[in-house]
């Protein structure tokens, strides 16, 4: 009670302290939630940490991680180190539930539940050998079925095949993804292991570590099948060893975060910086308070307060308000992290603030409290000590200390400020790099067709009228379909054989899509040379192909590759032109080769339909969803976007990476420019008669601003020097975040310090005008 | 010869909330150059405020002004702040000594102010620490002082710039009655030496150093005070007078 007794002495201060521990709280709480739950807490299954993915991994392609094939998975199911294991291909299927709707199906192979150590929450897994079943998310039970108990064994219709409902998944499995609503037996036959197979990379692999095996061990065993695969296909040596080829066991957990680990890490450090700044800040503000309550301290003393019931005092004030801030800031973060747009994270569904979270905010938020407070109450005990020692003006060591606290929340917030700045610029410079097509209205929805009712050319003819329709609807200036968009998840990478190729350089590879006619002109993607697909590369016609500038360029170089020919799969097609170079799945780095086919020689069930409107090209979502039920009402329109939204998706990390670091420098900055306006307020307030006394002497106004101007000078210049050394250190150390922007851009340094010399000049003028303004006489008399 | 300091007619008055203070009201004094004066009088009669006017310190409200030949009663902030430093020396009843500036430098401030170069500068210091006896003690701080050596310093801080006149404001106010009579006893020797002192005091035992004593009461002069004659030879040959 005294305590808070005493802190309604100083509302102003108070408040100022209590609303930095209530952000620094917040920060914490949402920053915490995010680590906690996305990098350090085990996946939610029994013993997640013998999860393991295998991916196939091509060194020489920055290929991260690439599916396995039937072939692959046969291959490493067996394996010692693994105690189980199961392969999970991802699909689409129409869900007929009045009206068809689109669903995300996983297909997975009979030790899916095994693996992952999952029971059904209602019914059972498939039977043996079961193929007409499956398994419901609990969000789709939830959401279509209405959460009915009696809902397996019953009947629902999945791309007009009927499938008995196994059972329903728990919430908490989100694999493959948070997405997936319905899970459907996979089982291969013999033929699908036959090494032929093996470029058809589509399966992702999990597998369960058997107990006390180390991820080493089985990598080991790994290493061994994959090098007996090179002697079982000899006409894919070469291939392999190009690519620098490998399988990799990666922990379930870490493969997961893996991409969002630099931003969370890097969201981390800035949230810690920001802690520890508000520290500075807040224990900057209480010794100012101490100095001014050294006599009553004195008194307290006299009266026979000993020094430890003194720091005690002291410390339950700082206590106390902290206690308060954090109680308001933990409930913030708990409002605000639901809002928090986290889409694109993995594990998003799982971050929350819960107990672990809350405890361990207000556990750092305390600790610092108590760790400012007892710091105060040995620096007043150590300036009691030393007070016979100095003059009267004993503001002065307080000053500097204030002082070191400032120039240290500077340097954090330089140190930030520079990170964010080279963040944001990355993110400028991403938004800005040519893509090679124009996204803008343009858009774009995707197509399935069920492969037993739509034999090829009933496909064709599909995807022909549907081009036909949209193209008729009014503000749609043209229309097309590609088997795969830019910077969509789906990406389709193949290699193929040139012919009269010298086999120097390595296997030719490049982005293969299929596309229909008016493609390029609908992505506004350039002619170069030669000409594009029409309605006349049918079937019946010579098998053509195009290639983009940077395929041109690669494996065509000083010559032309029109009439060329290339082989992709058993069929040799001619090049009949080249267009531009497109980005389609990464903005950084240079732009990789494309290899386009036409639609009407290929045997494509799944496209994405590109629409190029006049205007806002949502306007005109409803009509292509008529249209497609024109051609067929059973077909489900799903995706539907604009390009634009999947250009955003290639950047959201970097944008989130730049906001993080730009808001957490936006707060450092704010806390930074506030302890330099309270130490020179401060100064000012203590120092009044000294400036007086300086008046007196012949300082004129000038020179007093200049005086305190000194100080805002030392401690800004001090702070900036630290955190542009500090700066140099996280930019670097994030160098692999940055696109076009040098760790030590000079001109980014110069900004910076441009920008905190103007803050700290805003910050100082107001105490140094008031310094000016000090009537000498009147601070003379002052005691 | 003119008198160093002349006021005529000087008047001030500070408005507060509605409320004029006259805290000086028609003021006549003339302080002849080498000349010591106290002035004294009860509290709240205008001693600091005169003070401080004569110290350039306050402009006054109305009446006129001139310091050593120049009419200073209407000039700017900036121009009163670099006559002061040139013509005033300042000594306060606590001292006012910098705590985290060495005796030389809180002696030194004043040229400092005034851009004296340095070697000078160091030179003038020093030679005014001795003229007070505090020399050896040039690289100590305040805090390390008694009362009595750090009014000394602040002595030497006073005379360093060379003033017309030394304006004292109850100098031994916070000095025991030996440090206090050390301390008259250096005002009195820079006296001698040529040094004009205006000393404002309540204590009449120290008011009888001066030359002339002037009394004020509700911001007028109601009473100059002479040192006999006779006195004054006797002080001037050396004699304290009692």
């Amino acid at each position: 009670m005294s305590a808070i007794r005493s802190l309604s002495r100083v509302p102003l201060l108070s408040a100022a302290a209590a609303l930095t521990f209530a952000v620094t709280a917040a920060i914490l709480a949402i920053v915490g939630a995010l680590v906690w739950h996305i990098l350090v807490r085990p996946l939610p299954f029994p013993e997640s940490d013998r999860l393991l993915f295998v991916w196939n991994r091509y060194g020489a392609r920055e290929v991260q991680s690439s599916a396995l094939s039937a072939p692959d998975f046969n291959d490493y199911r067996g394996i010692r180190a693994f105690e189980s294991a199961a392969a999970i291909q991802t699909a689409s299927a129409s869900l007929m539930l009045g009206e068809p709707r689109r669903v995300s199906v996983a297909r997975v192979t009979p030790e899916f539940l095994r693996v992952l150590g999952i029971v059904p929450i209602i019914g059972n897994d498939f039977a043996p050998g079961e193929t007409d079943a499956v398994l419901l998310s609990e969000g789709t039970w939830r959401n279509l079925f209405g959460a009915r108990t009696d809902i397996a064994g019953a009947t629902v219709l999945v791309d007009n095949r009927p499938l008995r409902v196994a059972g329903v998944l728990p919430a908490r499995l989100a694999v493959p993804s948070r997405d997936t609503e319905l899970w459907v037996p996979l089982h291969f036959t013999a033929a699908d292991f036959a090494d032929a197979n093996r470029g058809d990379e589509n399966l992702t692999m999990i597998a369960r570590l058997r107990r006390g095996v180390p991820v080493e061990q089985a990598q080991a065993q790994i290493d061994v099948v994959s090098r007996s695969v090179f002697h079982r296909v000899p006409d894919r040596v070469a291939f392999l060893n190009e690519s620098r080829w490998h399988v990799a066991a990666f922990g379930m957990r870490d493969d997961l975060v893996r991409r969002a680990r630099p931003a969370l890490l890097i969201l981390l450090a800035a949230a810690l910086l920001v802690t520890l700044l508000a520290a500075a800040n807040i224990l900057g503000l209480f010794l100012a308070r101490t100095v001014a309550r050294q006599k009553e301290l004195a008194v307290r003393t006299a009266l026979g307060a000993t020094r430890w019931s003194i720091a005690r005092a002291l410390a339950s004030e700082v206590l106390v308000l902290a206690a308060g801030g954090a109680g308001v800031g933990i409930a913030a973060a708990w409002l605000l992290l639901p809002r928090l747009a986290l889409s694109g994270l993995p594990r998003a569904e799982e971050v929350r603030v819960d107990g672990g979270v809350i405890a361990i905010a207000a556990a750092i938020v305390l600790a610092l409290a108590a760790g400012i407070g007892y710091a105060i109450a040995f620096w007043a005990w150590r300036q009691e000590q030393s007070l016979a020692e100095r003059s009267g003006t004993g503001s002065v060591p307080v000053a500097r200390m204030r002082a070191v606290l400032v120039a240290a929340q500077v340097a954090i917030a330089v140190t930030l400020l520079t990170s964010g700045a080279m963040l944001l610029e990355t993110y400028r410079r991403l938004r800005a790099v040519e893509t090679g097509f124009d996204p803008e209205n343009v858009l774009t929805f995707a197509v399935e067709l069920p492969r037993a009712q739509y034999e090829i050319p009933r496909r064709q003819a599909f995807f022909r009228e549907l081009q036909q329709r949209l193209e008729a609807i009014p503000g749609v200036v043209s229309a097309s379909a590609t088997s795969d968009l830019p910077f969509s998840p789906s990406d389709w990478n193949g290699t193929f054989r040139i012919d009269g190729y010298d086999g120097r350089a390595d296997t030719p590879s490049a982005h293969v899509r299929t596309v229909l006619p008016e493609y390029f002109t609908t992505m506004r993607i350039p002619l170069l040379r030669g000409r594009a697909f029409t309605m006349r590369d049918r079937m019946d016609a010579p098998r053509v192909a195009m290639v983009d500038q940077a395929a041109a360029q690669k494996y065509w170089p000083n010559q032309s590759p029109i009439g060329k020919r290339i082989q992709w799969g058993q069929t040799w097609r001619e090049i009949i032109g080249v267009v531009g170079p497109v980005r389609t799945s990464s903005l950084a780095g240079d732009a990789e080769p494309h290899l386009y086919m036409p639609l009407l020689q290929r045997n494509e069930w799944m496209l994405y339909a590109v629409v190029r409107t006049e205007g806002d090209p949502l306007r005109l979502a409803g009509d292509v969803r008529t249209v497609v039920r024109q051609v067929d009402p059973s077909r489900p329109v799903y995706a539907v976007r604009t390009m634009n939204d999947y250009l955003g998706d290639a950047i959201a990390q970097p944008r989130l990476r730049a906001a993080v670091v730009a808001a957490s420098a936006a707060v450092a900055i704010l806390l930074a420019v506030t302890g330099l306006y309270a130490l020179l307020a401060y100064i000012v307030a203590t120092r009044t008669r000294e400036v007086g006394l300086r008046m007196a002497l012949g300082a004129t106004p000038l020179e007093m601003v200049a005086f305190i101007s000194r100080w805002a000078v030392r401690v800004t210049a001090a702070g900036i020097v630290l955190g542009l050394a500090g700066a140099v250190v996280m930019t670097r150390s994030m160098r692999a975040l940055l696109y076009g922007i040098d760790p030590l851009d000079p001109f980014t340094y110069a900004v910076v310090i441009a920008l905190f010399a103007a803050v700290a000049a805003a910050a100082g003028a107001l105490p140094a005008f008031r310094a000016a303004r000090i009537d000498p006489a009147v601070a003379l008399r002052q005691e | 010869m003119p008198p160093l300091i002349h006021l005529e007619g000087l008047t001030k008055v500070f408005y507060t909330d509605e409320i004029e203070t006259h805290a000086l009201d028609g003021v006549h004094l003339a302080i002849a150059e080498g000349e010591y004066v106290s002035i004294a009088g009860p509290s709240g009669c205008g001693k600091s405020t005169l003070l401080s006017i004569l110290g350039l310190l306050h402009a006054p409200t109305s009446g006129e002004y001139t310091l050593n030949g120049t009419p200073v009663a209407r000039l700017s902030t900036l121009e009163r702040a670099r006559i002061r430093n040139k013509e005033v020396g300042f000594i306060f009843q606590s001292f006012n000594l910098i705590g985290d500036l060495t005796v030389e430098e809180n002696v030194a401030l004043p040229l400092t102010y005034r851009k004296t170069p340095t070697a000078e500068r160091k030179d003038r210091v020093q030679r005014a620490l001795e003229r007070v006896g505090m020399l050896h003690r040039i690289k100590h701080y305040p805090g390390q002082l008694s009362g009595g050596q750090q009014q000394r310093v602040a002595v030497a801080r006073a005379i360093v710039g060379d003033p017309s006149i030394v304006l004292a404001d109850e100098p031994t106010g916070n000095l025991d009655s030996r440090n206090g009579e050390s301390v008259m006893t250096l005002l009195r020797d820079l006296n001698r030496a040529g040094a004009t002192i205006c000393m404002v005091t309540h204590d009449p035992r120290y008011a009888k150093n001066a030359d002339r004593t002037i009394h004020l009461f509700d911001g007028r002069v109601v009473e100059e005070e002479r040192m006999p004659a006779e006195e004054h030879e006797l002080r001037e040959s050396g004699f304290e007078v009692g």
